[in-house]
């Protein structure tokens, strides 16, 4: 077999090995399905209000509602699981028996990102339909941005990881990462796409928000999904998408190969 | 007297404790301040460049209830989630009892003894929104309703308190408690806005049941001068309640504490 199909069955088998692992904690996923309907609903509401009986900046009573449900599904599919893996096996040298393996921890890492997703998906997708079908937004489906959303998806989420891995590898130098993290998250709330829709940001703060990455990993695949972009808007943000996970990735495998002489077996 | 001196101490000792990770503590800070603060700013800025009124709320108006909110949870932050979370792995291992041991009331003990400081940058985040709001609102027209407001946000801390004690006390029952922090954010984040943009049943549960309505709803409606009914009156009488229910309750969960094995 060669590498990149014994690294690929290797990632299958750690794939199952994850998900019975995901399904030990229970309580867990409750509290992520809860915090998953929680927040986006609470900006549903806000823009429900302000919707009112007509429209705010084009997104019809409908629209934003079909926002924050696909908003859901965006959420759960970007949502970081692998960045707490990072800081035990960095801090406190449980990478060492990692590192003997014939596979790159971040391919394990990937795995576990992946079973998560997938266990919890079973959890939270029913309260996606029943979203959808409690509120029955009045909303235009469109074939042709279903199938456009896949790819959007799959990128957002894979930009997703490479960010949560860059903020875990950061554990080689600093001792406490969350709050690194945290930032940002918090501006990923704000100009990603959940305190509102980017189409409906004021006008300098719509143009950063359009060219940072943060709206690649949340608001891009929704936007793409409810179909207010124009063509060359779709093309501008897949390409930005494309090139902040190059970036990515880039920063990933610096981070690696440098964080990785620095540890010591026993921590760092 | 003793008991506040005593509180004092397990803050100074936290205070020393973290200042020691300044990379740490310097990250926090900047991620409270300036991104919460932006946050919000943000936030508000980007609702009310689409409309007037939020179900009848101005935008000064909801900076004061995200300033509020903030309040609050820094508060939260700072003493009642870190002292009591210790308190339920205390439980797990069995060196709960330490704390029984200790001269001072348990209850007291478990909810005061560890302080984490630098989570109380939330509050002053929430100050200076509160502040920056009433600046916006030009708060000529305080009325008497104004005096309320001190009444009012101790209920609301009263009313949460009383919530997260009698989370932890199911530890007494449920030995391992883990994620019960997180469940309880999850609803109370639903203050950040005022309840009356959900729809009513929803603003029913936030008000009697899960009663956030008290965080930031109720008391900027003191501040600001805006009617809030007999919800003033019922502010203090669910905090009363919520204490007194929430003290019994840590009594009853006690008598189950059987020691290491618990």
């Amino acid at each position: 077999m060669s590498l990149a199909a014994r690294t690929f069955s290797g990632a299958i088998s750690l794939t199952k090995a994850n998900i019975a692992q995901a399904l030990h904690y229970r309580l867990v996923l409750v509290i992520y399905a809860l915090r998953q309907i929680v927040n986006p609903l609470l900006y549903m509401a806000v823009w429900w209000a302000v919707a009112g009986d007509g429209e705010v900046g084009g997104f019809q009573r409908g629209d934003v509602v079909m926002y924050y449900i696909v908003f859901m599904i965006v959420s759960h599919a970007t949502w970081a699981v692998g960045y707490h893996q990072w800081w035990p096996l960095i801090r406190l040298g449980r990478l060492s028996p990692h590192l003997m393996r014939p596979i790159n921890p971040i391919w394990v890492s990937a795995s576990g990102d992946l079973a998560s997703k997938l266990t919890a998906a079973a959890m939270v997708s029913p309260i996606w339909l029943a979203m959808y079908f409690i509120i029955r937004p009045e909303f235009p489906f469109d074939w042709g941005n279903a199938v456009l959303f896949v790819p959007a998806l799959l990128l957002a989420a894979a930009l997703a990881f490479i960010v949560g891995t860059c903020m875990g590898l950061a554990s080689f130098w600093v001792a406490n990462t969350w709050p690194f993290y945290s930032i940002w998250h918090n501006i990923a709330f704000s100009i990603g796409g959940q305190v509102a829709p980017i189409a409906l940001l004021p006008g300098e703060i719509q143009t950063i928000a359009i060219g940072l990455p943060f709206r690649y990993t949340i608001g891009f695949p929704i936007e793409v999904f409810i179909g207010h972009l124009q063509r060359d808007e779709l093309i501008l943000g897949f390409a930005l998408q494309a090139v902040w996970i190059a970036v990515g990735l880039t920063l990933m495998t610096l981070l690696w190969r440098s964080g990785i002489k620095r540890y010591q077996a026993v921590g760092v | 007297m003793r008991l506040l001196s005593v509180a004092l101490t397990f803050t100074k000792v936290a205070v020393q404790q973290q200042l020691a990770y300044r990379g740490e503590f310097l990250g926090a800070f900047i991620n409270a301040f300036a991104v919460d603060t932006l946050n919000a700013a943000v936030s508000v800025a980007v609702i009310y460049a689409h409309t007037d009124s939020l179900r009848g709320w101005s935008a000064g108006e909801l900076l004061v209830v995200v300033g509020l909110f903030n309040v609050v949870l820094g508060v939260m932050g700072t003493v009642m989630f870190p002292s009591l979370s210790r308190t339920t792995e205390d439980v797990y291992e069995g060196t709960f009892d330490y704390v029984l041991m200790k001269p001072v009331p348990s209850l007291f003990f478990a909810s005061t003894h560890y302080v984490q400081v630098g989570r109380f940058v939330n509050s002053i985040v929430g100050v200076v929104l509160c502040a920056f709001g009433l600046f916006i609102l030009e708060a000529g027209a305080l009325t008497w309703r104004v005096a309320l407001f001190p009444l009012m946000l101790a209920s609301a801390l009263a009313i949460f308190y009383a919530f997260v004690v009698a989370m932890t006390t199911l530890v007494f029952w449920a030995v391992r408690l883990e994620g019960i922090e997180s469940m309880f954010n999850v609803f109370f984040r639903t203050s950040r806005y005022p309840v009356d943009i959900y729809p009513k049943w929803i603003k029913g549960f936030l008000t009697y049941l899960f009663p956030v309505a008290f965080v930031s709803t109720v008391p900027t409606e003191t501040l600001v001068g805006r009617d809030s009914g007999w919800l003033i009156a019922v502010g203090p009488v669910i905090a009363t309640i919520a204490v007194y229910g929430a003290t019994r309750f840590w009594r009853l969960g006690l008598r189950r504490y059987s020691s290491a094995s618990s």
